[in-house]
């Protein structure tokens, strides 16, 4: 019977062809869509894991974007008081609270930028990735400057070489290069902090202090404590991955809006294939039951048809998924807040078992109504169509 | 007529096999995706070496360098298969980096009139970005430092006027000894050496990529980084 099936379905190879690319572009769009909303859900919780952090303390203006431009390393238009740091470290819920001070030195002519980032030891309890692939992990002068592990690559440099900085006329050694950690440290300058602060006229100001607390359970109660720092303002990690992921859901209810319509555009192409296909084989089918077939091999011919239609397109829409995904993911990235430095799709087993259950769902239903016409043609029709 | 079946049983078959080899495909890709996860994925292809080398003001390089000029394109030369050759002739053990180079052809209406090639070389107080211009014959057409970390004073010996001096260089002409680096003050030797040893490498680059050993690719699409 499957080759009987198979034979039917190739007996028309360009109305085969269109409708199972149909059925791939639907699956692939659902499983591109699904896989991206995974993908940026596990890759957003592991940058906020992997920063260390449970709150934030920064300067007023929106919460989660300042969050975000620290996480990412990016500098912030206003700054914080030096003062705020004490506060923070004498709160008695806060176990280590890490100063930033981040300046951004663009070379417009270069068309490049130079992230610098200043730092005090406090910060080595958030990073537990922090470690040198070579020379040292801290600094040993004040002079000194530790690469991230991309920088030190574009850069050419090696613990002992020289860093020269034109904007700020002034030549750092280098110490150390960092291991690659994955984030967006890897591509940043560290410097120690009051070495910063002296470099880039911040004197007693900072981008924003990093905080992670003795118990989590305190976080409320430190929170409410924290936000009375005048001229700064507390934004937790979980209210930031919230944010984000609400705004991702948003966006992603929109998506699967459209994307239902394609599948349903996919369905219909198969109905629509299968109705043809019993309508130009009425003779044919009258015949098999003419010579014994009976009612429920001739729908289970036609279900088998619409399986194979929908499971063929189904294979080829995961490998679209797969091939064009890491397209897509580069066309959607740079709009995504705080995107995530891994790769954003992440096509789960379970993703695929559900895509295979939809796709078996879909044709046992397309397969339905053509099937059942197929299941009552008459035998005796066969003669009269000889 | 005869022959029909045949032909239909051979197409069908045909058909089954591709189905059976894509699908058998799929699955492995899908197990050895699952298996190998994410992470173990990107550690196997970040291998460690400096990222391209971009090309980071093409219309301006092009504007000055070819007037006239209409358009550019991209593409690698695969010269793995030059090894040998590219070791004898640069004098050393070729970089990973050289194991291809990418270079720009630029065209006046559908004749060339030229080629760009970058690189990035270590300099004394960071890396140095060299674009170079070449003649449609190889010789040196020009030279910029497209970026640069050096401090004022060796980035005002190292300027257009000495870089003016690499003009109509090829890869045969006797190359930069120290002597000829005496006229560039003492603190910027170091960054004039390395300078002059990547142009020379660009040229031995260049000419062994218009080889017929040399494979040719379409560039792959890359965006000019603004950091670093």
């Amino acid at each position: 019977m499957l080759r009987l099936a198979f034979r039917n379905l190739v007996r028309r190879p360009l109305r085969l062809l269109l409708t199972i690319g149909g059925v791939a572009l639907s699956v692939a769009v659902w499983l591109s869509l699904m896989g991206m909303g995974d993908g940026y859900r596990s890759g957003l919780r592991a940058e906020l894991d992997r920063a260390g952090v449970q709150l934030m303390l920064v300067p007023l203006g929106c919460p989660y974007d300042a969050a975000a431009r620290v996480l990412k390393g990016r500098t912030l238009e206003t700054s914080l008081p030096a003062s705020a740091l004490g506060v923070v470290r004498a709160d008695p819920a806060v176990a280590v609270a890490a100063p930033l001070l981040i300046a951004a030195v663009p070379r417009l002519s270069e068309n490049r930028t130079d992230l610098w980032v200043g730092l005090d030891e406090a910060s080595l309890l958030l990073k537990p990735w922090w470690e040198a692939a070579a020379g040292h992990a801290w600094f040993a002068t004040s002079n000194g400057v530790i690469l991230g592990s991309e920088a030190a690559l574009i850069e050419l440099r090696t613990p002992g070489d020289l860093l020269h900085s034109p904007e700020l006329s002034h030549s750092f050694r280098v110490e150390g290069v960092l291991a690659r950690s994955g984030t967006s440290d890897d591509s940043l300058f560290f410097i120690p902090l009051s070495e910063a602060q002296r470099l880039f006229s911040q004197d007693g100001r900072l981008t924003a202090v990093a905080v992670r607390l003795r118990d989590p359970a305190q976080l409320r109660v430190a929170v409410e404590r924290l936000q009375q720092i005048p001229g700064a303002q507390v934004v937790t990690m979980t209210e930031m991955m919230g944010t984000f992921l609400r705004l991702l859901g948003t966006v992603r209810t929109l998506l699967l809006a459209l994307t239902s319509v394609a599948c349903a555009v996919g369905v219909l192409g198969v109905l629509n294939t299968l109705l043809a296909a019993v309508v130009e084989r009425t003779p044919e089918l009258c015949l098999l039951r003419a010579i014994g077939a009976s009612r429920l091999q001739i729908m289970g011919l036609i279900t088998l048809e619409a399986l194979m239609l929908v499971g063929t397109g189904a294979a080829c829409g995961l490998l679209l998924a797969v091939l064009g995904g890491q397209g897509l993911e580069g066309l959607v990235k740079p709009f995504l807040p705080l995107a995530p430095v891994d790769s954003l799709i992440e096509i789960r087993s379970e993703r695929l078992a559900q895509c295979l259950a939809a796709s078996v769902l879909a044709a046992l239903l397309t397969a339905a109504y053509p099937a059942w016409c197929a299941g009552r043609l008459p035998p005796a029709l066969a003669a009269k169509a000889e | 007529m005869i022959a029909a079946p045949r032909w239909k049983a051979l197409v069908e078959h045909s058909i089954l096999g591709v189905g059976l080899v894509a699908g058998i495909l799929i699955t492995a890709g899908c197990g050895d995706a699952r298996e190998s996860g994410p992470g173990e994925l990107r550690d196997a292809v970040r291998i460690e070496g400096a990222p391209m080398c971009p090309w980071r003001n093409p219309a301006a390089d092009i504007a000055i360098w070819f007037p006239g000029a209409t358009r550019s394109e991209s593409e690698v030369r695969i010269l793995s298969a030059l090894r040998p050759e590219l070791g004898r002739r640069l004098g050393r053990v070729p970089t990973a980096e050289e194991n291809s180079l990418y270079l720009h052809p630029v065209f006046q209406g559908s004749r060339c009139v030229g080629e760009v090639a970058v690189r990035r070389v270590k300099g004394e107080s960071g890396a140095v970005e060299i674009a170079v211009a070449f003649e449609p014959d190889g010789r040196i057409r020009a030279v910029r430092l497209q970026r640069s970390r050096e401090p004022e004073a060796v980035a005002a010996a190292l300027d257009e006027k000495w870089l003016a001096g690499f003009r109509g260089r090829t890869a045969t002409d006797p190359w930069l000894s120290d002597d000829d680096l005496a006229s560039v003050p003492e603190s910027a030797r170091i960054t004039a050496r390395a300078i002059a040893d990547g142009i020379r490498s660009l040229l031995v680059l260049r000419e062994l990529a218009a080889s017929p050993g040399a494979l040719r690719r379409p560039a792959p699409e890359t965006s000019v980084g603004h950091l670093h």
